[in-house]
């Protein structure tokens, strides 16, 4: 009686297959965990660029809202954001939000509120700082 | 047949894996909620989590020959049920955080890797224990695991599984630096004291099942020398590994640093010494 061989054929087949989807699923986390760790992206400083979309009216005024996008590796924390509108060279109203997280290469949204109407006048916004977190 | 081992059908292995996902979902749930977690992995150094994640399977591999979900003979077999153990904390991890909306198909991959990772962590631990805790119990352990078990190297290696588990699921949160900057160094003096006392009471003196019975002829002395204090030092070091990991040493004073550690080495070293019940 062979006990080594005989403990092999044991082994049912979905010990394998469990075994076999564990050993892909741990190659893949570590293969993008280390993709990210090679690129050295991490280091690279947050470069954070928004995206308004088209105003719309609440309850007590209107809301512009935002995509944040991150083209530096390096992730954002507590991302400041800034809207102004204007109205030529005159400020007319300002508004900030505070973005928890906007991951490097990744995105995230919010929206900032207004008193006046936005779509009679020039929206402008730019983030003001972030935190590494 | 003379060996003790026997036989596992496919269907014995499947009731191994539901019970390892009930496991996985039990250990893991207070991470899966907690806050810190879902950003952890873009706070935490790749590379540092990289090495966790091998590291927790090396954990995972030796925990299977003590235990595991399942009788083991061979190494290729501890190997595999680590392996199985993992698909399942990765599977559950992402299926719960998927549940809750956290995962978006926008999210960068390597963010939407690392957030499963972290989780992946007490998720696989919980998978490999189910079978103690969910199973028929201590009857289908086998002699041989028992008997690897209760050497010293085993029991120091069981208290380190324990003393990381319940470090990590203390240590994302803010609260362990907070801590640490509350108390006076009298406090954590004290702080030392009683997790040592806790560590021995926990190991040798409360009737606990699992407990340890020092060797005969030992000392209360010796035990102390031989067992605790060796076990406060893996709970330090395990407590020093994981805020490490999570990066937050870096460009900390020592004095900080020491803080934090002795706050994390009191669950530490209940983990250590409650590591015999659990696996």
């Amino acid at each position: 009686m062979s006990q080594r061989s005989s403990t092999i054929a044991q082994t049912p087949l979905l010990e394998w297959v469990a075994a076999g989807v564990g050993l892909v699923s741990l190659i893949f986390l570590l293969g993008a965990i280390g993709h990210d760790a090679l690129k050295g992206g991490a280091q690279v400083p947050p470069d954070i660029h928004l995206e308004t979309r088209a105003a719309s009216r609440t309850g007590s005024g209107f809301v512009v809202t935002f995509e944040a996008f991150n083209g530096g590796g390096g992730t954002a924390a507590a991302v400041e954001i800034e809207g102004r509108l204007m109205d030529g060279d005159r400020v007319i109203e300002t508004s900030t939000a505070t973005v928890d997280y906007v991951a490097g290469h990744g995105s995230a949204e919010g929206g900032l509120f207004f008193i006046n109407d936005p779509s009679t006048l020039t929206v402008e916004m730019r983030p003001l700082g972030f935190q590494v977190p | 047949m003379t060996s003790a081992q026997p036989v596992t059908s496919d269907r014995d292995y499947a009731i191994g894996l539901a019970r390892a996902f009930g496991g996985a979902v039990i250990f893991g749930l207070p991470l899966l909620m907690t806050m810190e977690m879902w950003s952890l992995d873009m706070s935490i150094h790749p590379l540092r989590l990289g090495l966790f994640v091998v590291l927790n399977f090396v954990v995972l591999v030796v925990l299977s020959r003590f235990g595991g979900f399942e009788p083991t003979s061979t190494i290729t077999e501890d190997v595999l049920d680590a392996l199985g153990a993992y698909a399942v904390g990765i599977l559950a991890s992402a299926l719960v955080l998927s549940l809750f909306g956290l995962l978006s198909q926008k999210m960068p991959l390597a963010e939407f890797a690392g957030m499963i990772a972290v989780q992946a962590i007490p998720t696989s631990f919980g998978a490999m224990l189910a079978r103690k805790q969910l199973g028929s119990g201590d009857s289908d352990k086998t002699q041989e695991q028992q008997a690897r078990s209760e050497g010293y190297a085993g029991q120091l290696f069981l208290m380190l599984a324990g003393a990381l588990f319940l470090a990590f699921n203390v240590a994302p949160t803010e609260e362990v630096i907070l801590i640490g900057f509350k108390m006076t160094p009298w406090h954590s003096l004290a702080l030392i004291a009683v997790s040592l006392l806790i560590l021995h009471a926990f190991v040798f003196a409360l009737g606990f099942p699992g407990q340890e019975h020092a060797p005969a002829g030992y000392s209360p002395l010796r035990s102390f020398l031989v067992y605790t204090v060796p076990g406060y030092g893996i709970a330090v070091l395990a407590s020093l590994y994981i805020l490490w990991t999570f990066g937050r040493v870096d460009g900390a004073a020592l004095e900080t640093v020491a803080a934090s550690t002795i706050v994390l080495a009191f669950p530490a070293s209940i983990g250590a010494a409650i590591a015999r019940l659990v696996v």
